[in-house]
């Protein structure tokens, strides 16, 4: 009687377990197909991986752009420099001339 | 492998009990699904043990309420071949809130007969942390309990279903993924548009840097060439210091040669006259 009945039982759950098993699946893969059309739907990810590729390739412009910053740094402390000289000379202009009067004399 | 077959159904069944809505609370629920991880373990349950209880759960025990439409559940899980149906209420529960810790008491007795009668003051837990602490096995865990709404069976055909699918309408459902699709894309559009104005700031930012530097290199080209230029006037001066030096050399050597000589040789003073 015992194993009488737990052999319907078990022969009972055989059944059903499968059939069960089948319906989460077939539920699961409704509930995933439902999820990737909303994604693919919204062309969201398309959209964004186009735009963050494009922005990718902006770092190429943007290191230029600091190379040449860099570089105008360095030429903005040349121009420094020059611009020193210059006024040297052009003080220095002014004690030859009273130099060359004071020979003449 | 009867055992074990009897046991994964009887979880199975239980399971499916649950779902077509017995007496049950949550905590069976999660002590069910616990243990149906423990039962699928290759070494599972063969003897158990009656003496001791479910340690650290809180959840009261396993109810014995008897299906619906699938009886004699409760009595064939955790089961093996052959035990009589008719046993009473207090041993099933005990049998049941017993499987789990007899299942690591076992192994561990196992482990310890086998490893030359080490005495094993404390058991190890390694196996049951590792499935615990699995994230997805939480998240399963906190799902909590919930009916189907067709209340079909497996077997029988749904008999209610039509009045059930009349009061189901798809229509506000399709609505609002349709809405949350459209939302995903506006989002996605917005976040594009911003980031391409970016990129058109960079670039002529980028085409502004270029030529000022151009033009700043220019600059400092042409500066270079006024400095080396004035730098004569430097040149200049340290050459007319020297000549006026030079000069005056020239006329004291002139005047000291001039008074070397007899008075009578002697010229007239030098003086420098310009023209």
């Amino acid at each position: 009687m015992a194993s009488a009945s737990s052999t319907s039982a078990r022969s009972l759950f055989a059944d059903s377990k499968m059939r069960l098993a089948d319906r989460v699946q077939v539920n699961v893969n409704n509930v995933s197909s439902l999820a990737r059309q909303i994604t693919r739907g919204s062309k969201s990810s398309e959209i964004l991986m186009h735009s963050a590729r494009n922005f990718a390739v902006q770092e190429q412009a943007m290191e230029n752009a600091e190379n040449n910053l860099k570089k105008m740094q360095l030429i903005a402390v040349h121009l420094g420099y020059q611009h020193d000289s210059i006024t040297k000379s052009a003080q220095q202009l002014e004690e030859i001339k009273e130099q060359v009067c004071a020979m003449q004399r | 492998m009867g055992s074990e077959h009897s046991t994964q159904s009887g979880a199975h069944g239980s399971h499916s009990a649950q779902r077509q809505g017995s007496l049950n609370k949550d905590g069976y629920k999660l002590s069910n699904i616990r243990r149906q991880h423990t039962i699928a373990n290759p070494g599972g349950s063969e003897a158990v043990d009656n003496d001791n209880g479910r340690p650290g759960s809180i959840s009261p025990g396993p109810s014995v309420c008897s299906d619906i439409d699938l009886p004699y559940i409760s009595y064939t899980v955790n089961r093996p071949i052959g035990d009589s149906p008719k046993l009473t209420n207090k041993q099933l529960v005990k049998s049941k809130s017993n499987s789990r810790r007899a299942q690591q008491s076992k192994q561990n007795k196992t482990k310890s007969n086998t490893a030359h009668n080490i005495v094993v003051v404390r058991g190890a837990t390694t196996n049951t942390p590792g499935i615990e602490k699995d994230p997805d096995v939480i998240r399963l865990q906190g799902i909590p309990m919930f009916l189907p709404i067709m209340r079909a069976t497996l077997s029988l055909p749904a008999a209610r279903d039509p009045e059930v699918l009349e009061r189901l309408d798809p229509m506000p459902f399709c609505n609002l993924c349709l809405r949350y699709q459209h939302h995903l894309t506006t989002a996605a559009n917005l976040v594009a548009t911003e980031q391409n104005h970016l990129t058109q700031r960079i670039r002529e930012a980028d085409s502004e840097v270029t030529r000022m530097v151009s033009v700043a290199s220019e600059k400092q080209r042409k500066f270079a060439k006024y400095a080396e230029k004035f730098s004569k006037v430097q040149e200049l001066s340290h050459q007319l210091n020297r000549c006026h030096m030079l000069l005056n050399q020239t006329l004291e050597s002139m005047e000291t040669l001039n008074n070397y000589l007899d008075i009578s040789d002697r010229l007239e003073p030098f003086v420098w006259t310009t023209g």
